[in-house]
């Protein structure tokens, strides 16, 4: 008969299993430790190659269009200070509610930062971008995109979208959808301004 | 990559939605398991919705306290829907201090409770990293490889969907060791302790810049810290598995 008094009630509980233990917990934290390491030399020595893309941390992708005021606009003379780039339509009607703010806030920092409101012209008619101008008494520059192309190239999937640009030319934040509050667009300004 | 889901006039934020249905499947998975921890379900999911709901109040307190003086000139923008006026580490670490504080109010033992939101918490990190794919966030270094995915000008690796993979298998391990009654008291540590490490091998094929001290990836030193302390309280609760408790009054 084998005496069981001293056995350890549950396997587990064995000194063997124990040790096994112990040892995946001190491989898990020695391999942690490594593979941080690891990321952090393989960071340092990845060069930071800046693309083109309409998302946060990207580089905004350049645009030259007809301004309703007449003349053009291109993205890269803003460069320098922040910009606030507004993908909109007339008929839209958070596009519509938006505008106020946005007119409010290029009132106030409309020297420190460009504001430019890209009306997706495909998809509107250029009287009722006109009517809705003169109506709401916008004097921020109002685009054309006739074509198309900035629609497309900003990968716009609803209207309004709006990219906060800082002065080095990179996406901070996009905004899909709407109405922006004048809060919200006043903290995102002052973020692009605190950047500089 | 889909950000916003076009169903005739209305535009849905895909990734909100996908974020939801974790809530709700997590919230399922919970109630299911209560049992076992002798813990009444409603008063369980109660307590994780209240805790979510704190999160969301907190998020928005932390954001305005950051910007109160613009919040001062316009007081009823405190009640914007607008989902990019919170701040989420506020609305985490007070919305998980509240957690602690209603279970020690309903005198739960803080382990049960840990261990039998577990199941949904497993559930729930899947969907969130399917959302994140979703909005096109958090994704992988540039790729050759054969499964890389086209995101943001590059072939990539698909990060998002390794870390659904990763946590599938995570998601399985858990409800296995929920079977077993002789595991559960470890149940929550043992899925931190594998969280963590997921997140620190992962995070290296990460293509956004993220949070960084120099080159040192913020999410990894966290995550190391997580994975210390699961290991702590793992050994711990092996050798004083916690008594089981009597059925509580609802919330």
């Amino acid at each position: 008969m084998v005496d069981r008094t001293n056995l350890p009630a549950n396997i587990s509980d064995m000194p063997n299993t124990k040790s096994i233990r112990l040892l995946c917990n001190v491989a898990l934290i020695i391999f942690s430790i490594v593979w941080i390491t690891f990321t952090s030399i393989r960071d340092s020595k990845t060069t930071d190659i800046k693309n083109v893309q309409p998302q946060k941390g990207f580089l905004a992708p350049e645009f030259s269009l007809k301004s309703l005021a007449g003349g053009t606009i291109k993205l890269s003379d803003m460069h320098g200070k922040p910009i606030l780039v507004n993908i909109w339509a007339s008929w839209c009607t958070p596009c519509q509610a938006e505008m106020p703010a946005i007119q409010k806030m290029f009132d106030r920092y409309g020297s420190k930062i460009a504001i430019l409101a890209v009306n997706s012209t495909t998809q509107d008619s250029l009287a009722d971008v006109t009517a809705f101008v003169t109506n709401n008494q916008l004097t921020f520059p109002v685009l054309l995109d006739k074509d198309g192309a900035v629609t497309k190239s900003y990968q716009v999937q609803a209207l309004p979208t709006t990219f906060f640009i800082n002065a080095n030319g990179i996406i901070q934040e996009v905004i899909i959808g709407g109405p922006m509050s004048e809060t919200l667009l006043e903290i995102r300004i002052q973020q692009l301004l605190g950047e500089q | 990559m889909l950000p916003i889901l076009n169903i005739g006039p209305l535009a849905i934020q895909a990734p909100g939605l996908i974020i939801m249905i974790g809530i709700w499947f997590g919230l399922t998975a919970i109630e299911k398991n209560s049992a076992k921890f002798n813990i009444n379900g409603n008063t369980l999911s109660n307590l994780v919705l209240w805790s979510l709901l704190s999160m969301v109040l907190f998020a928005r307190i932390g954001y305005i306290a950051h910007y109160s003086a613009i919040f001062a000139e316009r007081p009823l923008s405190v009640l914007s829907p607008n989902l990019s006026l919170f701040d989420p580490l506020s609305g985490l670490s007070l919305g998980t201090v509240f957690f602690f504080v209603l279970i020690q109010r309903k005198k739960l033992h803080i382990s049960n409770v840990l261990n039998a939101i577990t199941t949904g918490l497993s559930v729930f990190v899947i969907f969130f990293f399917l959302s994140l794919l979703a909005s096109g966030n958090y994704y992988g270094l540039p790729s050759s490889l054969p499964w890389s995915i086209h995101l943001w000008g590059f072939k990539r690796h698909p990060l998002q969907l390794y870390y659904v993979l990763a946590l599938v298998f995570l998601c399985v391990w858990i409800f296995w060791l929920m079977g077993k009654p002789q595991k559960r008291h470890i149940l929550f540590f043992e899925f931190l302790r594998w969280f963590s490490v997921i997140i620190i091998f992962l995070d290296f094929f990460r293509g956004d810049l993220g949070m960084r001290v120099g080159t040192v990836h913020v999410l990894q030193i966290s995550a190391f810290i997580s994975l210390l302390i699961s290991i702590v309280f793992v050994k711990n609760f092996r050798e004083k598995p916690v008594i089981e408790q009597g059925l509580p009054p609802s919330l």
